[in-house]
């Protein structure tokens, strides 16, 4: 499937066209094909360049292992805490409570510009994110990131999409990656958008950032999650 | 009149069966129309989505934190959504409920709408926030409108948000503050059905079968001219906005402290390990032909502590994935002990992966000894001439 941008003239930029009066958009003057390719190539080159920073933060969590609080169950008090995190689902396997999750970012108003693999339904962006952390010990370390509809942890609420980074390497460690997404169903807002009252329908994501991390000095060091 | 919807999703059309010279119909027109709605319209302006480290300290005597944020206004009608997520309940031992005030000081001609906890006009008892509560999973946000249509697109703005314990001076405040700050910017017109759209956009009208397209007027939004126009808009009002926040009072961590005068040290001190500057990283935009990028502005909050002397807050940045040297702009950083803002332009390069460049901040005194705290770090793109 190509693009829903559709097609380039080139993979440089926008073409500038004069808009003063000597330009070749005169009043009652017929408009080519040529131009109108101009138009479109622009069109398209700004729905591909106009791509946002979602999330942007450094700085450390710094909680304890979870081995100290049962993947963040420990002393939780409302929800179930499974009777053994490590055999859930990623997802269910910590409580995404500050001891094991960032709070969710979002909400982000999403455009549904990217092609599906096969015969799907297009989708949002894909998101390209850089992360990196430092487990402190030869243990294993996880960082989970989901795409959700709502702000509810996708444990509770379910996600459109996700990656999940493991190592057991000492040190820095720094990951970079793309998150594929589902389209999103919900319709979460409606606005006028045009003079002539037309209303655009926007659907919104929110991001969770959750960790399982087994040396209390290991931690995370910063993210970037932009559209591409 | 009926009004049709914006397209969920935008159509592609293809350059196939066009030939220069010859007419073009008018459904391409309606395309181009709804093409154009759809692109300004889904390109919702994202401000800030940051998280803070959290505040470890015992800090007793102090009760308030705050940070800032900076905002580029695009023209129109618009509103501003902030939102944050509370720190977590100092009280580690016996999870007694812990209140904050969240004052957000608005710039100048913003109003809010409705009531908002953030706003330090109401009766500060009405609007107390709870802390997060550790034994509690689910995370609790607080969200403010704030109509900044009188707000001036000359230059960019601050936003601050005040974190101030309600149990006073005698507190400990480890946990306070904010865990994540976000803010993005609507039409008014999204939550005011008083208030007519003033994006852009092309009457869908105009390119109606037996409509001539080559029809335009300067004061209309019908025509060519129409969608010249809100292409140029569609260029040049859309602004990246990337930064980093952070805590202003958390100046008891180990600080950015130079050791030796004139040797750059590696400014983002807070977090944890600061031997290997982390692989901050920033997506450019190529807008025109040729190599020329978005030009940005280099922006950064700060006071000093120290030594009065000559000091610079350098950008290393080079293309992501490039292996070449880093190239750098200097901010300079006149000496203050109270906040100040200083900013200064930047072209950054589009060549890396996926157009991204990999950067970092240090920092560079003529005097050993001095510090620096920083409320906010933020790159945004200038307008596009």
């Amino acid at each position: 499937m190509t693009s829903l941008t559709g097609d380039l003239i080139n993979s440089e930029g926008f073409i500038r066209i004069p808009d003063t009066s000597d330009s070749q958009l005169k009043d009652n003057r017929p408009f080519d094909s040529g131009t109108a390719i101009i138009y479109q190539h622009n069109l398209n080159w700004l729905q591909k360049q106009n791509k946002r920073t979602l999330v942007n933060l450094v700085g450390f969590v710094n909680q304890a292992a979870v081995s100290q609080n049962n993947y963040g169950f420990l002393g939780i008090t409302d929800r179930p805490t499974p009777v053994s995190p490590a055999a859930e689902s990623q997802e269910r396997q910590i409580s995404w409570n500050r001891a094991t999750a960032l709070p969710a970012f979002g909400p982000f108003h999403v455009p549904i510009d990217h092609p599906a693999s096969g015969d799907g339904a297009p989708t949002i962006r894909p998101l390209k994110f850089h992360l990196g952390y430092y487990n402190a010990a030869a243990s294993a370390i996880t960082f989970m990131i989901y795409v959700t509809t709502s702000e509810l942890s996708p444990a509770d609420g379910g996600f459109i999409g996700s990656s999940i980074s493991t190592s057991t390497t000492t040190g820095y460690v720094d990951k970079e990656g793309f998150i594929y997404c589902d389209a999103p169903q919900n319709e979460t807002a409606v606005w006028s958008s045009r003079p002539d009252g037309g209303l655009v329908t926007t659907r919104a994501v929110y991001i969770h950032v959750g960790f399982q991390l087994n040396d209390s000095s290991s931690d995370l060091r910063y993210l970037t999650i932009t559209e591409t | 009149m009926a009004v049709s919807p914006v397209p969920k999703r935008p159509v592609p059309v293809p350059f196939t069966g066009r030939i220069v010279g010859e007419p073009v119909s008018s459904g391409h027109a309606v395309q181009w129309a709804q093409q154009l709605s759809y692109l300004n319209n889904y390109n919702v302006h994202q401000i800030v989505s940051t998280g803070f480290r959290p505040i470890t300290g015992s800090y007793s005597g102090i009760t308030s934190v705050g940070t800032s944020f900076a905002y580029a206004k695009s023209p129109g009608s618009k509103v501003v959504l902030v939102g944050i997520s509370p720190g977590m309940n100092p009280d580690t031992s016996t999870f007694t409920p812990r209140t904050f005030w969240a004052n957000a000081a608005l710039p100048a001609g913003a109003t809010w709408i409705g009531i908002s906890p953030f706003d330090s006009s109401i009766s500060s008892t009405s609007r107390l926030i709870s802390y997060q509560d550790r034994n509690i999973s689910r995370n609790s946000f607080y969200w403010g409108l704030v109509d900044v249509s009188n707000c001036s697109t000359a230059f960019i703005h601050d936003f601050r948000v005040d974190v101030t314990n309600s149990l006073g001076a005698a507190t400990s405040t480890a946990g306070q503050g904010l865990a994540t700050l976000s803010a993005c910017e609507i039409p008014l017109a999204a939550i005011n059905p008083l208030v007519n759209s003033q994006d852009i956009g092309v009457d869908i009208d105009w390119g109606a079968p037996g409509s001539p397209i080559y029809e335009y007027s300067p004061t209309s939004s019908l025509g060519t001219l129409g969608v010249q126009k809100a292409l140029e808009r569609a260029r040049g009002e859309w602004r990246d906005h990337w930064q980093l926040c952070f805590h202003d009072d958390d100046e008891r961590l180990p600080g950015a402290t130079v050791a030796v005068a004139n040797v750059a040290t590696n400014i983002l001190y807070r977090i944890r390990y600061e031997a290997t500057p982390p692989l901050l990283t920033k997506r450019v935009r190529k807008l025109d032909l040729g190599d020329s990028t978005v030009q940005h502005r280099f922006r950064c909050t700060y006071r000093h502590a120290g030594t009065s002397n000559t000091n610079s807050l350098i950008l290393n940045y080079r293309p992501l994935g490039s292996g070449l040297s880093y190239s750098t702009a200097t901010l300079s950083l006149p000496y203050s002990t109270t906040w100040t803002t200083a900013e200064v332009d930047v072209l950054l390069p589009n060549t890396g992966s996926d157009q991204e460049v990999d950067l970092f901040f240090s920092f560079v005194s003529k005097s050993a000894g001095t510090r620096v705290f920083l409320k906010n770090i933020a790159l945004i793109e200038n307008p596009v001439p």
